[in-house]
């Protein structure tokens, strides 16, 4: 006798649109995430899973195996960028490039946006900008030389 | 070689929490999914049995990705609290007990029948007079939903992925939306 299909096997309209989660993007994976657990702190979770299972190996005299001891050192808090993972890095730069989707009055924020050739005044401004960026960059450098 | 040391652990959360609510919402979003455990709960208990477990419960690369793996097993966790409800919540047999509704006794019995058929129409009624919701709406009646969903919708809507994926964000703005993607409003009103 052919095995009943259950409700699982099928797809619902949530899933016909949105996708499979383990294929998404970063970004859609993180809107339909918080869009289900806003405010959840990710990192902070699976450090305390991995955590607790750490202490449960330790307490009988063993060591946490390798997925316990990678997912502990994957969680803990991150005070610099050494030692952070390439996926935190390619996440941190994405959002740096991520465009600015609301009003902004300065053309430097809205410049990846701009289709256009760029009016005198708004050119005026990105090199004062651009002035002031290679400013920053040479006093960081000498510093640095020091 | 250590075979988790690729394993994007934010990610792999995330995936079984989006997971674990697409199987409580086609099993009808079941109270207990709602008042006590929920959808973090259940990843977290999935996320418990792999680091509670010496072999990471036997997983190798040979078997797929670990997403895949351990959503195997959420889903069998998932049937199982659903199943074991009946025992919390009365006899699925008692015809006359108000806790248990005909579509959770369905859903705790593990039966065939489509919890929410209709999830589209209360979509399209929440939505209602939005226009370009409403075409992303019924463009996703056109499209397989694989893993291009975003792509496939694009081609529907002459649209980029990027400005589907933005009404998507928009979508799950919209008041209710969202409770109805995580079960949640589904949960309270059969309690």
């Amino acid at each position: 006798m052919p095995r009943e299909k259950t409700p699982n096997d099928e797809s619902d309209f949530f899933d016909k649109l949105f996708g499979d989660p383990a294929e998404l993007a970063d970004e859609d994976l993180n809107l339909l995430f918080d869009a289900l657990a806003p405010g959840s702190d990710v990192k902070v979770t699976i450090h305390n899973i991995a955590e607790s299972a750490a202490v449960k190996y330790r307490s009988q005299n063993r060591l946490p195996p390798d997925h316990v001891q990678t997912a502990l050192d994957a969680t803990k808090e991150a005070k610099s960028l050494e030692n952070v993972t390439p996926s935190k890095l390619h996440q941190i730069v994405e959002a740096i490039k991520e465009p600015f989707t609301r009003p902004v009055s300065d053309p430097v924020f809205a410049y990846r946006n701009r289709t256009g050739k760029l009016d005198s005044d708004d050119q005026a401004i990105i090199d004062n900008l651009t002035e002031e960026l290679q400013s920053d960059w040479d006093e960081g450098e000498e510093k640095e030389g020091k | 070689m250590n075979r988790f040391k690729n394993i994007d652990w934010d990610r792999l959360y995330k995936v079984l929490v989006i997971a674990a609510a697409g199987v409580i919402r086609r099993y009808g979003g079941h109270p207990t999914f709602d008042g006590g455990l929920d959808i973090e709960d259940l990843a977290g208990e999935v996320l418990n049995d792999f680091f509670d477990s010496p072999d990471g419960l036997g997983w190798k690369e040979s078997k797929g990705t670990l997403e895949t793996y351990l959503r195997r097993i959420l889903h069998n966790k998932a049937v199982t609290h659903l199943r074991r409800q009946k025992f919390i919540a009365g006899s699925l047999d008692d015809e006359n007990s108000a806790v248990v509704s005909d579509q959770n006794k369905r859903a705790c019995a593990g039966m065939p029948e489509r919890a929410r058929p209709d999830i589209k129409a209360e979509i399209y009624a929440l939505i209602q007079g939005d226009s370009v919701l409403e075409d992303l709406v019924a463009a996703t009646e056109l499209i397989s939903g694989g893993h291009n969903a975003n792509q496939e919708l694009g081609e529907v809507l002459n649209k980029t992925p990027r400005q589907v994926s933005k009404l998507k964000e928009r979508l799950l703005e919209k008041d209710g939306v969202k409770e109805l993607y995580a079960a949640r409003k589904n949960a309270k009103r059969r309690i």
